[in-house]
């Protein structure tokens, strides 16, 4: 039996959950808010944890009968963001709750095979340094509290860095209002205080292109994105333009590249993710930037064609026929 | 709608240097037309499973 940890409006769930449905493969979906409106029961067995179960949709699913699991995307609780709001306390304690529940479901589950372990996921920064060791180029990367370093990092990289998250790049609501947290170009220093909060910053490196790789079982899914044109979207294509679309075209990678993507995936124990890469335009290297294991694959699939949600859902079977 | 930045002097305390350089959007139409979006997804989606439930495999309908 292939569990799904998702929410409700996945895309790539979707598909995916169609083509198993297809081949007739035993799956149960669990999304986040149904579980969390006790839509989807569970029953923890706290003598025989195994004995634990979900009913979903009137089937009963005891722990026991899963042999993978799928970590998608599982926790975002939307609805309940929409109905109680964001900036409030009871929406804090509904995620802490959740969060402790999520992490009491992967560690009943530790002993079955992962499509996306999230018990073994590293750092983005830990993960940086993994690349490196990989000999992936990485942009250069520092940590910093103080204005006197930046300025250091700044200078050195010819006035021209970025700042993102350590985390997640997130869209935060505050005070009535919304905020973009992604990757930004930092031109000047000026709008800095002397201290602040833990903050991370790379090199600029300027593309010539952006690519978005789906890794799937050791293979690589490239996708190329015109987004260098567009003053919109050349730090970060999220940035997207609506009006005029970035170009999304099927790409290849040199071999070596990819066996090095290979051997790093296989170090930060991900079978799956969604590798962003850029090529620079000042010396052609590629230069890795960040890996997301539960990143959007439809949008790779469908521009280039390559049947990614059908790949999933056959790797999915064939980690189920396993020994 | 593009407006101001988030800065030290209006909120008092440090955050990391991201959110001094997030462009502010005024609360929209646009968010509001993201919640029904995403509620329609969700009927969708709940619709869905209720047709496999009717329609259920026989591995599915063995398990209840």
């Amino acid at each position: 039996m292939i569990l799904i940890f998702s929410t409700p409006t996945d895309n790539d769930t979707n598909l995916v959950m169609d083509w198993l449905r297809h081949l007739n493969e035993p799956v149960v979906r669990i999304n986040d808010e149904e579980l969390m409106e006790g839509k989807t029961h569970f029953f923890y067995d706290e003598n025989i944890p195994l004995n634990s179960y979900f009913i979903c949709y009137e089937n009963k699913i005891y722990l026991s009968q899963i042999r993978v699991v799928w970590f998608r995307k599982f926790g975002f609780l939307k609805n309940y963001q929409s109905i109680i709001g964001d900036n409030n306390d009871l929406m804090t304690y509904v995620r802490s709750e959740f969060n402790a529940l999520r992490t009491l479901l992967c560690k009943l589950l530790k002993n079955k095979k992962w499509l996306f372990d999230i018990n073994k996921l590293s750092s983005k920064i830990e993960i940086l340094q993994k690349a490196k060791l990989h000999c992936l180029q990485t942009p250069k990367t520092i940590v910093t509290t103080q204005k006197e370093k930046l300025t250091e990092f700044f200078l050195q990289n010819n006035q021209s860095i970025i700042t993102k998250s350590i985390a997640e790049a997130k869209y935060v609501n505050f005070r009535e209002n919304a905020y973009m947290f992604h990757t930004h170009l930092i031109e000047n220093l000026d709008c800095f205080e002397n201290e602040f909060s833990p903050s991370l910053f790379q090199q600029y490196v300027e593309k010539d292109i952006e690519l978005r790789v789906f890794f799937l079982n050791d293979k690589c899914y490239s996708m190329a994105i015109f987004s260098q044109n567009n003053e919109k979207t050349k730090v970060d294509f999220r940035n997207y333009d609506r009006n005029l679309p970035n170009r999304f075209v099927p790409f290849k990678l040199p071999h070596s590249i990819e066996q090095k993507i290979i051997a790093f995936m296989k170090d930060i124990n991900l079978n799956t993710g969604s590798l962003d890469i850029i090529k620079s335009k000042h010396n052609g290297e590629y230069y890795f930037l960040e890996v997301n294991p539960s990143g959007q694959f439809g949008m790779v699939s469908i521009p280039c064609n390559y049947n990614l949600h059908k790949k999933t859902a056959y790797f999915l079977i064939e980690l189920n026929n396993e020994n | 709608m593009k407006t101001n930045k988030l800065t030290k002097k209006q909120l008092k305390i440090n955050l990391p240097c991201i959110a001094y350089c997030a462009e502010e959007f005024t609360i929209n139409k646009s968010l509001a037309n993201e919640n029904n979006e995403y509620l329609q997804s969700s009927f969708y989606q709940t619709t869905k499973m209720l047709i496999y439930k009717f329609r259920k495999p026989l591995h599915l309908s063995n398990l209840s």
